[in-house]
């Protein structure tokens, strides 16, 4: 059934879905950050973003 | 042996020695497609003629000379986020009606430059946002999911109707559907390959690889994609002395099926039979792995979906509608904790795997279930969605970027395959292709499903 058909089933099929995702994202609340910045994917350099010492470099990939 | 039956790495041999003509081959792949879609359904669109025409252009190639390489005359087919130029990039989506690539995306232009022939494009879980490809079936029983989303990737290399293909892995889509589909499934390190040109899930967790028959396959398809130099290929001998293998004493082996766990610990007992030294290791933040996967991919995804749900909510099938718009009340609070967890994570996991040369586990707790199912009940009690359940070992590896290769490890009681995925440093690639080609010698490989099982349908 759509969301047409039903909107009620469908806006209530939202509700719960956005309640679970909400108690699962909610965990990340317990965790001391410290100081860690966001790990944002803009780093142009894969050891800056990601803190992994020692990494075989990009030309030893395959 | 049919050609569609090759392995690339035996098909490039035998199209490099003049004894397979990348026009046989291809025609015996475009065979074998036609035999096996009305009972698979792996491909939204099978590109014959435009298939044809390469090949022929490959053979006058060949017949002057000239090889491109290894994927020289290999048929192939991409998952239906990728962009060629002039075909639709449908995402499996009524939502993109009428779309037709302006362009060729990143890797479909660099698998063209290395001679790999478009047969078409395959099925993907709608916009990569779920685990079955519904519209797709297990190449080893139809009656059982695809996985997903690179469903119809996998299900057409496990079956023939591919002689390789790419797939998109955010949570798991390349390595899931490869386990569930006895094929091997690479996702390389986050940034590795490039994504311009692939319709996006989530940026920050997205990656592009290849799916293949074999652990050198992969390595062939990995050297093109990534421009680089002449692969180093595994070594042959298949000797591991002295690496260093870890395996996870929590979390890996946790609600997974027993039978998958057994064929998983012998697989990792034949590597320490190989020379290589076994390390228990303890796989750090288990607690937040969840959270911070759907932290990150949530709203990146509800992000890039907002105009076409403002402007055409109905043309997205009921699940993938209903995640997009549960994405819509996430705050930039938490994303921000998710991806502040993404850095303490990937810190962890660098120390983890300063120990170790390797990680070695199951791919997926399961092997694929029947269509339809929704949820797995564990010998706990614990009742868990088939979605969660198949993305649960996988998403380590997408939120801290490391690389991770599926392989077979052989089947379970019902038949079904079942994956073992190596997961290393960044950048290690060649490490886990030595590695899963080490294993691979160590027994004879799946065959390709057979069409004559599927029939009983």
């Amino acid at each position: 059934m759509s969301a047409d058909e039903d909107p009620g089933a469908h806006k209530a099929a939202v509700a719960a879905t956005a309640t679970h995702i909400r108690s699962i994202v909610s965990a990340l609340r317990e965790l001391d950050f410290g100081e860690a910045p966001p790990a944002f994917t803009a780093c142009t350099a894969f050891t800056t973003c990601t803190g992994f010492p020692g990494e075989e470099t990009r030309d030893a990939a395959v | 042996m049919r050609p569609f039956e090759l392995t690339l790495t035996a098909a490039a041999e035998a199209i490099r020695q003049r004894r397979l003509s990348p026009v046989e081959l291809t025609e015996s792949v475009l065979d074998r497609i036609q035999q096996m879609e009305p009972r698979l359904n792996a491909y939204v669109t099978v590109t014959a003629d435009r298939a044809r025409r390469a090949a022929l252009e490959a053979e006058r190639e060949a017949a002057a000379g000239r090889f491109r390489g290894p994927l020289h005359g290999i048929p192939m087919g991409l998952k239906d986020l990728i962009d060629v130029a002039g075909l639709a990039t449908t995402a499996s989506s009524r939502v993109r009606h009428g779309h037709r690539a302006q362009s060729d995306s990143t890797v479909a232009a660099r698998l063209a430059a290395a001679g790999a022939i478009l047969v078409g494009k395959t099925h993907t879980h709608e916009f990569a946002y779920g685990l079955t490809t519904p519209q797709t079936r297990n190449a080893w029983d139809p009656g059982r999911v695809a996985g997903g989303s690179s469903g119809g990737s996998a299900v057409a290399v496990a079956a023939g109707g591919a002689t390789f293909a790419l797939g998109t892995d955010t949570g798991g889509s390349i390595r899931v559907p490869a386990a569930l589909n006895g094929v091997v499934g690479l996702k390389p390190t986050y940034g590795l390959v490039p994504t311009e040109g692939v319709t996006p899930l989530s940026w920050s967790l997205d990656h592009v690889g290849p799916i293949t028959r074999t652990v050198a396959d992969a390595g062939l398809v990995l050297t093109a994609l990534t421009g680089a130099g002449p692969a180093h290929l595994p070594d042959p001998a298949g000797e591991l002395t002295g690496l260093r293998v870890g395996v996870p004493r929590n979390y890996y082996f946790e609600r997974t099926d027993p039978e998958v766990e057994s064929a998983v610990r012998r697989a990792i007992g034949r590597l320490e039979a190989l020379g290589a030294r076994l390390v228990e290791v303890e796989i750090p933040m288990t607690r937040h792995i969840q959270a911070t996967q759907w932290g990150l991919m949530v709203p990146e995804a509800t992000a890039y979906h907002a105009p076409t749900l403002r402007t055409a909510p109905d043309l997205y099938g009921a699940d993938v509608r209903v995640l997009l718009e549960a994405g819509e009340p996430m705050d930039a609070g938490d994303y921000l904790r998710a991806q502040r967890a993404r850095t303490l994570m990937r810190r962890e996991w660098a120390r983890m795997l300063a120990e170790v040369d390797v990680i070695a586990a199951p791919t997926v707790p399961v092997t694929a279930v029947p269509s339809g199912r929704e949820s797995i009940t564990w010998a706990d009690g614990m009742v868990e969605s088939v979605s969660d359940a198949y993305v649960r070992l996988c998403a380590p590896a997408n939120i801290t970027g490391v690389p991770s290769l599926s392989v077979p490890v052989g089947r379970d009681g019902a038949g079904m395959p079942i994956g073992m995925q190596l997961l290393g440093r960044p950048f290690a690639e060649a490490t886990l292709l030595r590695v899963g080609n080490a294993y691979e010698r160590t027994g004879p490989a799946l065959p390709l499903a057979p069409l004559e099982a599927t029939s009983l349908l």
